[in-house]
């Protein structure tokens, strides 16, 4: 019969189509891209103030709305900051990473995450905290916002592979309240807040206490059922200790005569250690009678003095400009506001040699052009070619003939 | 005996001649002049050299974005990556350079400005960023979709890095005004 086999060609078909919709790959997907959903803020220390804990929803990259723990910042510091974000490409998994090796200040900063671990204050909702302090923090975050940021250091990276360390339990409380239905949600979020109620500790305890104030009430762990009745107790306590039936005896003897006086009575004035002054004292400074000699002469012709200290030491170091013979070069030429190679003139063979750095730096600063022409204003390239010395070590070899 | 073939001499019309070769000259230095005067190159790409440096001193910069890529780079047909766009942007100090092995020795080439640069519409993907960094309404976000490029992304409304050092794959830009620009090559120890 040709339409029994026509039948079964378009099962099996079928079969084959649907095939493919219950193999493990797809499994495997979901399971990564739950996995590498969020991204993972931690921190040595954070530091702030104004802060509020609320509960909002919001989108993640797997769904359009999650229920989160916000918290806002009006400014903080963030120290030892590190921000992993694993992403499932087509090609296996690759990492983002931000990571500040200096301090990072934020304001008007807002965090919301599902997931985090620290040391430090409890979080309640709707109370601002006027200073918080939190250490070791390390949060699931799927949103985060800030007016201002500096970061210091930051290094963005992106590498293969996921490079996300291990996450924090997802929160207690936003567990609980994802199974109410949506008509009780918002009313249990504004009771919450309303409230001022504890979502995230330290220790985690206080997150009961938060589900307990809710409503939404858990039995403890670890305490079984009650069934047997406790028996009354009959037997009255027997006493540890005898009754007391005589006094105590006294362990001190009683006073029964005066005390004997140990210092005699003071009946004669105090002798006078120092004897009257009753003649003037000498002066031991003799009168000034001839005015001082100058100490300092004339300043005519120090700014000279130093230009030849400075080009003299140019010239006993035969050329070899170290950094610091380098800057008082340098601190001339802007002090005079005349090129470098304008600052030892007397001195011919100085001369070379100053003009000689001077084209060095120029060279490697990128500020000459094809005809040896300085490219800029001279003074403001003096100021670049001081910056650039600067940055050297001490003692580093500037120019060398 | 006479030859078969007979030269033919010929002329070239002065006029014609002269006043083509004038026209041509007129419209190339047209092109050159509009090029000085305003400086300006548009949509100029920087690819295919594989992986190059970007280093400057300050980059301040309007309508930010970054979100990941897989891309091509010198030693791999597909590396992870970070896409930077910015939108319009000012840059001082700029350097670009790539280091070459010929035989046993490093050569750099290098171009550098010593004026300030300014560059609109510019994508830039890089490995590695390392500089200080300055954001204004920053907001790092995920989204809901199924493409995987688009479910991470990080804006702000402006930008300033610092010191900054760039390992970079690719770069674009739609329109760069690069005054006092120069190429250098030149030998270095590695």
């Amino acid at each position: 019969m040709w339409w029994k086999t026509k039948f079964i060609l378009i099962v099996c078909c079928l079969t084959l189509m649907c095939l493919p919709l219950l193999s493990p790959a797809n499994s495997i997907k979901a399971a990564e891209n739950s996995n590498t959903e969020g991204f993972i803020i931690e921190a040595d220390k954070v530091v702030g103030t104004g802060m509020k804990a609320s509960i909002v929803k919001q989108e993640t990259s797997t769904s359009n709305s999650k229920l989160m723990l916000r918290i806002q910042y009006e400014s903080a510091t963030i120290y030892g900051m590190k921000l992993t974000k694993p992403v499932s490409t087509g090609k296996g998994t690759v990492s983002i990473t931000l990571s500040a090796n200096g301090p990072v200040t934020v304001y008007g900063m807002t965090v919301d995450t599902t997931a985090i671990s620290f040391k430090g204050a409890c979080l309640k909702a709707g109370e601002t905290i006027p200073e918080l302090g939190m250490e070791n923090v390390v949060m699931v975050a799927h949103y985060m916002k800030s007016e201002n940021s500096i970061i210091e250091q930051l290094v963005l990276n992106t590498v293969n592979g996921n490079a996300q360390p291990n996450k924090p339990g997802q929160l207690q409380i936003l567990q609980d309240l994802a199974v109410l239905p949506l008509s009780q949600l918002d009313k249990e979020i504004e009771k919450m807040t309303s409230g001022q109620l504890p979502l995230a500790c330290s220790d985690g305890s206080i997150q009961e206490e938060a589900s307990r104030g809710t409503g939404i009430e858990q039995l403890p762990d670890g305490i079984g059922v009650v069934t047997d009745p406790l028996e009354p107790v009959l037997d009255p306590l027997e006493p540890i200790l005898d009754p007391v039936t005589k006094p105590l005896e006294p362990i001190l003897d009683p006073v029964t005569k005066p005390l004997e006086p140990i210092l005699d009575p003071v009946t004669k004035p105090l002798e006078p250690i120092l004897e009257p002054i009753t003649k003037p004292l000498e002066p031991i400074v003799d009168q000034v009678t001839k005015p001082l000699e100058p100490i300092v002469s004339g300043t005519v012709g120090a700014a000279d003095q130093v230009v030849q200290t400075v080009c003299t030491k140019v010239r006993d170091a035969n050329g070899v400009i170290n950094k610091q013979l380098a800057l008082e070069l340098m601190d001339e030429a802007i002090s005079k506001k005349i090129p470098l190679n304008q600052v030892c003139q007397e001195n011919k063979s100085v001369l070379q040699m100053v003009g000689n750095l001077e084209d060095s730096l120029l060279k490697s600063l990128g500020m000459v052009d094809l005809f040896g022409k300085i490219l800029g204003d001279p003074i403001d390239v003096l100021y670049k070619m001081r910056d650039k010395v600067l940055k050297k070590p001490d003692g580093a070899i500037i120019y060398s003939p | 005996m006479e030859s078969p073939v007979q030269l033919v001499e010929g002329r070239i019309s002065k006029k014609v001649f002269w006043s083509a070769m004038a026209a041509g000259i007129l419209a190339l230095g047209l092109l050159l002049v509009s090029f000085g005067i305003s400086g300006v190159a548009y949509a100029v790409p920087i690819a295919g050299v594989g992986d190059f440096y970007v280093e400057f001193d300050k980059l301040e910069g309007t309508g930010y974005t970054f979100y990941p890529k897989m891309g091509e780079t010198s030693s791999s047909d597909s590396s992870p990556q970070g896409t930077n766009l910015i939108e319009n942007l000012t840059i001082t100090n700029l350097q670009l350079y790539k280091d070459f092995n010929v035989g046993d020795q490093w050569i750099r080439v290098k171009i550098t400005a010593s004026k300030p640069v300014q560059i609109t519409g510019l994508q830039h993907d890089a490995g590695l960023i390392e500089a200080n960094a300055k954001f204004q309404d920053l907001v790092l976000q995920e989204k809901n979709s199924t493409d995987w490029q688009k479910q991470f992304l990080q804006t702000s409304s402006s930008i300033i890095l610092e010191n900054a050092k760039l390992k970079t794959h690719y770069l674009f830009q739609k329109t760069i005004n690069m005054n006092g620009m120069k190429l250098t090559i030149e030998k270095i120890n590695k």
